[in-house]
């Protein structure tokens, strides 16, 4: 049987299954306004912000959402061949696959586009778009202009990332949403949620306001943060629990593991 | 599962060197307040004295002029004096109340303000209108500081008959105040009745076997 400390360390690894999407008050207004910028005629649509404030859930969510109704692809892993990246395209396009030794001519596909529109539109959800060389932004950009694939380029917010940004699509027909770290309220709202959603509700009651105080003040809200903080915390629970049960308290998480763990992460120093 | 131990030495270090600057503040807010106490308890004991001081001096004077009188917790009764004769009153600088304090302690001109402590209201010995004041607020509300006042005053005015009757009232109130018997026995013989005087001298120092009693009985007796 594994501890209790165990489980509730799983709950914060770090995952973009819809399945473990929490509903924030930020995180759905972006939805929406994500929802909104996807049924306007916009060519493309920019999702920035910094790493770890849940840009890929959302993607993943939207997909999941919008799949039954809309023809919508999420392209989890950044392509970095030309190649293969125009191969994943020609399986969305055609619904076949490419025959064996052959490739996938980039004009031929923009005709190819070409001939689809009005009849068919089709949303490519590209993540962790910064990857993709300037070479390959500029195809996107041409292949949006034929207003048969809308994409929605998820960014991290970095100051070369947004020169990329500004280099490939300033002049293109642009709506942009930035995705910001959560405040407080809403990190324990996703804290608690998390864990009360796989019924760890006195795990959850252990973590009173103060510790997410605290939680909040060493991750900066950042999603991907916190589920490392956390994970790390209930991973010293987890230790205690079986070694050395005096040093936990099962009522109040004790602020000494936060700031073990906070220690061990590297967000403050001896 | 990894080895906890460095990490729980990680945190026993981070958290004395997070308490470091508290202790620090502790320390030295303990420090000011230490030093703020030890300043004022000094200061407080300097006016404590002085003010010790003056409540003797005045207790002293009270005593020896009958011109001032003290309650029973040793603070100044506000009430109008009547000082007959004052330029008579020898000053002497170890037993009188010195008049203006600053002039005794220069030094500590600004921290002891006797003036303000003491309210002395000096009227002329001879303001009768101080004394009905005085009649009017004991039947308003009776007080035997101010019966034995009405009574030493209207003795030194040689108002035997008022005097007689006000240290009665003072017995009435409360019959251990030996001055109040005193005078009442003096202004008796004053009277002529020297024996009524003897009577009563002799019944108080049977109760209470006062010495000045006993002084002014054998005084009495001797004419």
């Amino acid at each position: 049987m594994i501890s209790r400390y165990e489980a509730a360390k799983n709950v914060f690894v770090d995952s973009i299954d819809v399945d473990d999407y929490i509903e924030l008050k930020t995180s759905e207004s972006v939805y929406k306004q994500l929802e909104h910028s996807i049924s306007k005629p916009l060519k493309m649509i920019l999702l920035f912000g910094k790493p770890g404030t849940g840009k890929s859930i959302l993607l993943n969510r939207i997909q999941n959402r919008l799949k039954h109704q809309k023809e919508i692809h999420y392209f989890e892993t950044p392509t970095l061949q030309e190649k293969e990246f125009f191969y994943k395209l020609f399986k969305v396009l055609t619904k076949k696959e490419l025959p064996d030794n052959t490739e996938v001519n980039f004009f031929t596909l923009i005709d190819f586009c070409k001939s689809l529109r009005g009849k068919r539109e089709i949303i490519i959800l590209l993540d962790e778009a910064q990857m993709y060389s300037s070479e390959m932004m500029e195809k996107i950009r041409l292949l949006s202009d034929t207003r048969t694939i809308k994409f929605v380029i998820a960014l991290h917010k970095t100051v070369d990332e947004d020169l990329i940004a500004k280099e490939h699509f300033q002049t293109r027909i642009w709506d942009s949403i930035e995705l910001k770290n959560s405040p407080h309220a809403d990190l324990s709202r996703y804290i608690h949620k998390k864990l009360l959603k796989k019924n760890y509700f006195e795990i959850a009651n252990s973590i009173k306001n103060s510790d997410m105080k605290l939680i909040h003040k060493f991750t900066d809200g950042n999603f991907r943060e916190c589920n490392k903080l956390m994970y790390t915390i209930f991973e010293i629970c987890e230790y205690y629990d079986e070694y050395e049960k005096s040093k936990i308290n099962y009522n109040r998480l004790p602020r000494r593991i936060i700031e073990m763990a906070a220690l061990k992460l590297g967000y403050i120093n001896v | 599962m990894y080895d906890i131990t460095p990490l729980e030495a990680e945190w026993k270090e981070y958290n004395s060197k997070r308490k470091k600057p508290f202790y620090m503040v502790s320390i030295i807010i303990m420090i000011i307040s230490a030093s703020i106490y030890f300043l004022d308890y000094k200061d407080l004991k300097v006016v404590k004295s002085y003010y010790v001081k003056i409540v003797d001096k005045l207790k002293s004077y009270g005593q020896n002029d009958n011109n001032c009188s003290t309650d029973n917790n040793n603070s100044i009764v506000k009430k109008p004096l009547t000082i007959e004769g004052s330029k008579n009153i020898k000053i002497d600088n170890k037993n009188s109340y010195p008049m203006d304090a600053d002039d005794v302690y220069n030094d500590e001109k600004e921290k002891i303000k006797p003036k303000q402590i003491i309210n002395f209201e000096i009227k002329d010995g001879n303001d009768i209108e101080v004394l009905k004041e005085i009649e009017a607020r004991f039947n308003a509300a009776p007080d035997s500081d101010d019966s034995i006042f009405l009574a030493q005053e209207y003795f030194k005015k040689e108002d035997y008959k008022k005097s007689a009757y006000w240290s009665l009232k003072t017995n009435k109130i409360n019959g251990f105040i030996e001055e109040s018997w005193i005078i009442f026995a003096k202004s008796k013989v004053k009277l002529g009745q020297k024996n009524e005087a003897i009577n009563l001298l002799s019944q108080y120092i049977k109760k209470t076997g006062s010495e000045k009693a006993k002084k002014l009985l054998k005084k009495i007796k001797q004419n």
